[in-house]
């Protein structure tokens, strides 16, 4: 029978709960209850067990619309790159894997810039240069040591 | 020593919700696992990591399969090493 999601898959949210249904005549007779409470709670999902394992999921038309939005768009993203843009994002995600596990280690802080972080920081350099070449232009040695010393603040 | 195998996610994609890849090469890669992580190596373009490619065929269909080991995240006290999917790509 239906019961809070066991703490073994992780989420222990008690949106997600436990279905585990001995044969199809008890599948039936409970599946009417269980699609009128996901009509009052879209958010409510099911994981049907067999032998005490997850098998499948029972969730809201609405949730899997959503899911399905979510994924589809991020598959669509996907395709479009070019077969080495999606190596090197897949490269990417493995080696954010190491987050986690460096910063347990003592010594070592675990923070690795991302790529959009780093990618901000080079923006933010751009426009720094992009200032001093400005007032270079203009000879003015009062405004570039001024810039000068607001660019190594801001970085 | 143990492989522990993983997906990339947008692979489980192509798995999982496209259905664009058959489950017979899952299968084959998780048999094959132990082989492919004996066979990656550091290569210039990435030299913090194994990497390694091999050519499929599963259901008469061909797949160039590109996998990836990050040596930080292994488990040495248990001897368990990882395997990642990163790319596949079916051959016409």
């Amino acid at each position: 029978m239906a019961q809070e999601h066991a703490p073994s898959h992780k989420s222990k949210s008690p949106l997600e709960e436990d279905l585990e249904l001995s044969n199809v005549t008890e599948f039936r007779q409970n599946l009417l209850p269980v699609i009128e409470r996901m009509e009052k709670n879209p958010a409510l999902r099911l994981l049907i067990l067999k032998h005490g394992k997850p098998q499948a999921v029972l969730m809201s038309a609405r949730t899997y619309d959503l899911v399905k939005k979510i994924v589809d768009q991020v598959a669509s993203q996907a395709e479009d790159l070019p077969r080495q843009d999606a190596i090197d994002n897949a490269y990417s995600r493995l080696r954010s894997g190491r987050q986690g596990r460096d910063a347990e280690r003592p010594g070592v802080t675990g923070e690795i810039p991302s790529r959009e972080n780093l990618s901000q920081k080079l923006e933010l350099i751009v426009t720094i240069l992009g200032q001093v070449r400005k007032e270079l232009s203009s000879a003015d040695d009062t405004k570039i040591e001024r810039v000068a010393n607001e660019g190594n603040a801001m970085l | 020593m143990t492989v522990e195998l993983t997906f990339d996610f947008m692979v489980e994609i192509q798995f999982l919700w496209k259905g664009r890849l058959p489950m017979a090469l899952w299968d084959e890669i998780a048999r094959q696992k132990n082989e492919i992580y004996r066979s990656l190596e550091p290569r210039e373009d990435n030299p913090d990591l194994l990497t390694g490619s091999k050519i499929m065929s599963v259901e008469a269909r061909r797949f160039d399969v590109l996998f990836a080991s990050d040596p930080a995240q292994n488990d040495v006290a248990d001897d368990i090493r990882s395997l990642i999917v990163i790319v596949i790509e079916e051959l016409k």
